[in-house]
């Protein structure tokens, strides 16, 4: 019995030496949590599905566990949100890449230091009882857009593609967004760009009297965080953990799509089943991917060519993009050349 | 052991599954890599084509996007983040192709004589090919990238993982040393020195095997191999003990057997062994030589041979029969004695018979030890005589016993008496003398005369109560004879002066010349003398010749003295007793004078002895030793 008693006694051991080995490496490899003070810091941004990731940072404690006390302003656009940024309104902003462009060519205090999400969801709806069946039919039509922002590329970008001039058709400017479903059922406009849930919207508005042509022409839309330039200077420790949270986050969203998908539709006050049907148009993934910064550059010399800034010549777009913060934390996924 | 071999097994496991998740992704980052040249191909082949229009490149450009997409559906989807950049890069793709498409349709509805035109909206295609191509080459390079740090973190898992499980497996090792293989080994060991033991042939030995291991169950099996080997087989130090032991003991039953064959053929002892049949005759089993010499065959003959056809008489085999029984009854031995004729030679004969069991015939079975005790027999009859004879010296020794306390006593009385007698006798003889010396005066007349007489007959019998007196003094009394040289032929002649003598009787003396001088006491010489002479003189009451000679030895030396008288003799049936203290054949007399000559001659170292013949005579010999003449 003692023999016994001895043997399980050493065997113990080894395992607890082993385990505790074991345990120290993982302790060692993890990433420590952080333990210094709690910082406070405002992000805006306009809602919408593609702030996924702030949203499930914020539900999931991952911006306190980093030491962010983090408070949510909402804009109507993204560019809006810029503009509370550039008036230090807020720390944080998230906008497209083609506000930072337009910004850019203004020379802009600002800098996105990653994207958080890319998708393929802007959509030009037309009223078919408009006489609108195909895309030169929009010809002498009026199309409304969010002025200002990537939907106003897209929509123009698309326009051109199709051999529709500029002005062979009449802008009007639907920001805030929400307006647009009513502005196509009332017929202030005879198509409008527009993403979900606006096009069920506008289609429970309008019926099945409509035509949608997708209209990104195959380019990504970005969606970046972004910061005054001095701020990412200034704060360099804050955009890590702001960053290192949003890491977490996709994280989350790649192993639990399906919780990921309640919290935000909890958050936005979405449906699960709506979030579900367009969650697949979304890339959550923080980057900072060199065919972002030629998409500015396109869109930054697009603005240029259609004279729709007072800029003239194309700025550094490398200028604008804040990359230690990701390449701390997520270095992979940085792809900037320069 | 069980939980290290979990843990290792666990372990080993996860080391093959993480080698095999590495050669995966190995498998899938080459892919990720051949995807990400494709892609680079597609944003060349996709440029080349708007810059130069061949058509050629449209083909190759959609076999690239199928080589990409059919190296795309081989990729392992083991991470989320992996699927999620897959599905990316198949978005890329998908987005990608319907803008080269929408370009290639473009770059169709263009004249071919306008080559030398820009064309703005080649300018916007090829913006967004770029942008979709570095979009695409970016998700590759994540995807890629990501598969690399998989890779990577695989193969430091895996070589962590080896080296836990080469340390698990040290430890295992270690533990398996200290735990079990030590012991094992030890336990072989311990094992291995047993099994030497009975391997020197020690078969008794068996081997401690307590534990319940591999080794203890082998210790049971070669004690359980032991024990069968032992019992086919002795060991080889048990045979050679068997052997010297059968040798010492064929060795000892040869000693034995020596010794007993000696002591059952001893001679003068009949042995044997013998069995009763139907309690009526007696069946010898083994006889010793002496048994069978006795009956005259020998031993082998003898045996199973019946007592009746021995010619034994029925009485006595019933006679032997009747004492086996009765030692069987009483389960002691019997012996009894008896004669056994041969002719004319009469042998006693002692047979002790003792029982000893039943044959397997169920016979009661005996052995019987006849000695001859003939010599002992005679040796008790003679026994018996010395014992008649010793009876009869006792008695005859207990009269000479009671006659010398008697004589003692009378010795003793004798001092006595003598004492009170001799003063009234020496005042009687001083009467005498006196009376006699008054008649003196008388006239001589009859009554003088008859005076006279009557004193002479007083004084005849005072001499005859001095002698009583003096005889038993000197028998009784201690003898202490002075050394003198005596004139023996002057003691002679003075003793028989004093004696009355009777006047018919003839006296003759004649003493030697060599014997005139002799060393002795006078005193006891005169006393042997004088008894002598008077015994001589009462052997002649009518008469005779009385001869006294003293002569000497001419070869011994010794003093001879003989009395010799011509009376009548000693009577042969008196003659042992002659010199008896107080026999006596006269009616006058103590029978104390020859006795006292005889003690008397004895102390001055002399023998008295005599010859006598009836009706002619008696002649006393008195031998004295010259050394009393030296002296």
């Amino acid at each position: 019995v003692a023999t016994q008693k001895r043997n399980l006694f050493v065997i113990a051991v080894i395992i607890l030496v082993a385990v505790i080995i074991l345990s120290s490496s993982v302790y060692l490899n993890s990433s420590k949590p952080y333990s210094g003070e709690v910082q406070p810091i405002t992000i805006g941004f306009f809602n919408s599905e593609f702030n996924a990731l702030v949203y499930i940072a914020n539900d999931q404690g991952y911006f306190s566990d980093n030491g962010l006390n983090v408070t949510v302003k909402n804009y109507n656009t993204g560019t809006v949100a810029v503009t509370a940024l550039l008036t230090g309104e807020v720390d944080i902003t998230g906008a497209s890449e083609f506000v930072i462009a337009s910004k850019a060519l203004e020379n802009a205090n600002i800098c996105t230091f990653g994207s958080y999400s890319r998708s393929d969801k802007f959509y030009l709806v037309a009223r078919t009882d408009r006489g609108i069946s195909s895309i030169p039919d929009l010809k002498g039509k009026t199309i409304g857009a969010p002025l200002g922002t990537n939907g106003e590329f897209y929509l123009r970008r698309f326009l051109e593609l199709n051999n529709v001039a500029q002005n062979e058709v009449t802008f009007k400017n639907m920001v805030p967004f929400v307006q647009t479903p009513n502005a196509l059922a009332n017929g202030t406009v005879d198509a409008a760009v527009a993403f979900q849930p606006y096009i069920n919207e506008i289609e429970d508005l309008v019926g099945n009297k409509t035509v949608i042509w997708p209209i990104q022409a195959g380019q990504l839309a970005y969606i970046d965080a972004i910061s005054t330039k001095d701020w990412a200077q200034e704060n360099p420790e804050l955009i890590e953990r702001f960053l290192k949270s949003l890491v977490q986050a996709e994280d989350f969203v790649l192993r639990h799509t399906d919780e990921a998908i309640s919290i935000v539709a909890r958050t936005l006050n979405f449906s699960v089943a709506y979030l579900q049907t367009v969650w697949s148009d979304y890339q959550f993934s923080v980057t900072l991917d060199q065919s972002q910064v030629l998409a500015m550059q396109d869109e930054a010399q697009w603005l240029i060519n259609n004279h729709l800034t007072n800029a003239s010549t194309s700025p550094n777009i490398r200028d604008f993009i804040y990359v230690d913060g990701l390449k701390s934390v997520k270095p992979q996924s940085v792809n900037i050349i320069g | 052991m069980v939980i290290f071999g979990i843990v290792l097994t666990v372990v080993s496991a996860y080391v093959g599954l993480t080698e095999q998740q590495i050669r995966q992704i190995t498998v899938d980052a080459q892919t990720a890599r051949s995807i990400q040249t494709g892609a680079g191909n597609l944003a060349y082949l996709s440029n080349d084509y708007l810059q130069n229009r061949k058509k050629e490149q449209i083909t190759l450009w959609h076999n690239e996007l199928y080589d990409i997409l059919s190296a795309l559906s081989k990729l392992n989807q083991a991470d989320p983040e992996e699927t999620a950049l897959i599905n990316n890069i198949q978005g890329d793709l998908q987005r990608l192709e319907t803008t080269f498409n929408s370009s290639v349709l473009y770059v169709d509805s263009i004249p071919k004589n306008e080559t030398g035109i820009v064309h703005p909206l080649l300018k916007t295609y090829s913006n967004q090919l770029a942008v979709q191509n570095q979009a695409l080459s970016f998700d590759i390079t994540v995807l890629s990238s990501n598969l690399e740090v998989q890779a990577t973190q695989a193969r430091q898992a895996s070589t962590v993982l080896v080296l836990s499980l080469v340390g698990l497996f040290g430890a295992f090792f270690v533990a398996v040393y200290l735990l079990a293989f030590k012991r094992t080994l030890a336990s072989l060991t311990k094992l291995q020195k047993e099994i030497k033991v009975v391997g020197l042939g020690n078969l008794d030995h068996v081997i401690d095997a307590d534990s319940n291991d591999e080794v203890g169950d082998l210790s049971r099996d070669f004690n359980q191999m032991t024990a069968d080997l032992k019992a086919v087989t002795a060991s080889k130090a048990e045979l050679e003990n068997e052997i010297t032991e059968r040798k010492k003991a064929e060795e000892a039953l040869r000693n034995n057997e020596l010794l007993l064959s000696g002591f059952f053929d001893s001679p003068g002892i009949m042995r044997g062994i013998v069995e009763v049949i139907n309690g009526k005759d007696i069946r010898h089993v083994k006889d010793n030589i002496v048994t069978a010499s006795y009956v005259g065959l020998t031993p082998k003959d003898l045996e199973s041979k019946l007592s009746s056809e021995l010619g034994e008489p029925s009485e006595r085999i019933k006679i032997w029969i009747e004492h086996y029984m009765q030692s069987q009854e009483t389960g002691k031995p019997f012996t009894w004695e008896y004669t056994d004729r041969q002719g004319s030679k009469e042998t006693w004969l002692s047979p002790t018979v003792t029982y000893i069991g039943k044959s397997s015939e169920g016979n009661p079975r005996f052995t019987y030890v006849v000695t001859d005790v003939t010599g002992r027999k005679k040796a008790e009859v003679e026994l018996d005589l010395y014992r008649k004879n010793l009876e009869k010296m006792v008695e005859q020794k207990t009269k000479e016993l009671n006659g010398a306390a008697r004589l003692a006593t009378i010795g003793v009385t004798a001092g006595m008496v003598g004492h009170d007698i001799r003063n009234p006798l020496q005042a009687i003889t001083s009467d005498v003398f006196l009376v006699r010396s008054e008649l003196d005066s008388f006239p001589n007349n009859d009554s003088k005369q008859n005076a006279i007489d009557s004193l002479n007959e007083i004084e005849a019998n005072i001499d005859y109560i001095n002698k009583i007196v003096a005889d038993l003094q000197d028998y009784a009394r201690p003898l202490n004879p002075r050394a003198y040289e005596s004139d023996l032929k002057a003691i002679v002649q003075d003793t028989i002066t004093r004696q009355r003598l009777p006047k018919d009787l003839k006296v003759m003396v004649n003493i030697d010349e060599q014997a005139q001088k002799v060393m002795g006491d006078p005193d006891y010489l005169k006393r042997i003398i004088n008894n002598l002479v008077l015994n001589a003189v009462q052997a002649m009451p009518n008469g005779g010749t009385l001869i006294v000679k003293g002569t000497c030895d001419g070869q011994s030396g010794e003093f001879v003295l003989t009395v010799e008288d011509t009376g009548v003799g000693i009577p042969d049936d008196v003659k042992d007793k002659l010199f008896t203290p107080m026999f006596t054949t006269k009616s006058k007399g103590q029978g104390f004078g020859l006795a006292v000559v005889k003690r008397m001659t004895e102390t001055l170292g002399g023998t008295v002895t005599f010859e006598s013949e009836h009706g002619k005579g008696t002649k006393f010999i008195v031998r004295l030793p010259s050394q009393r003449t030296k002296q």
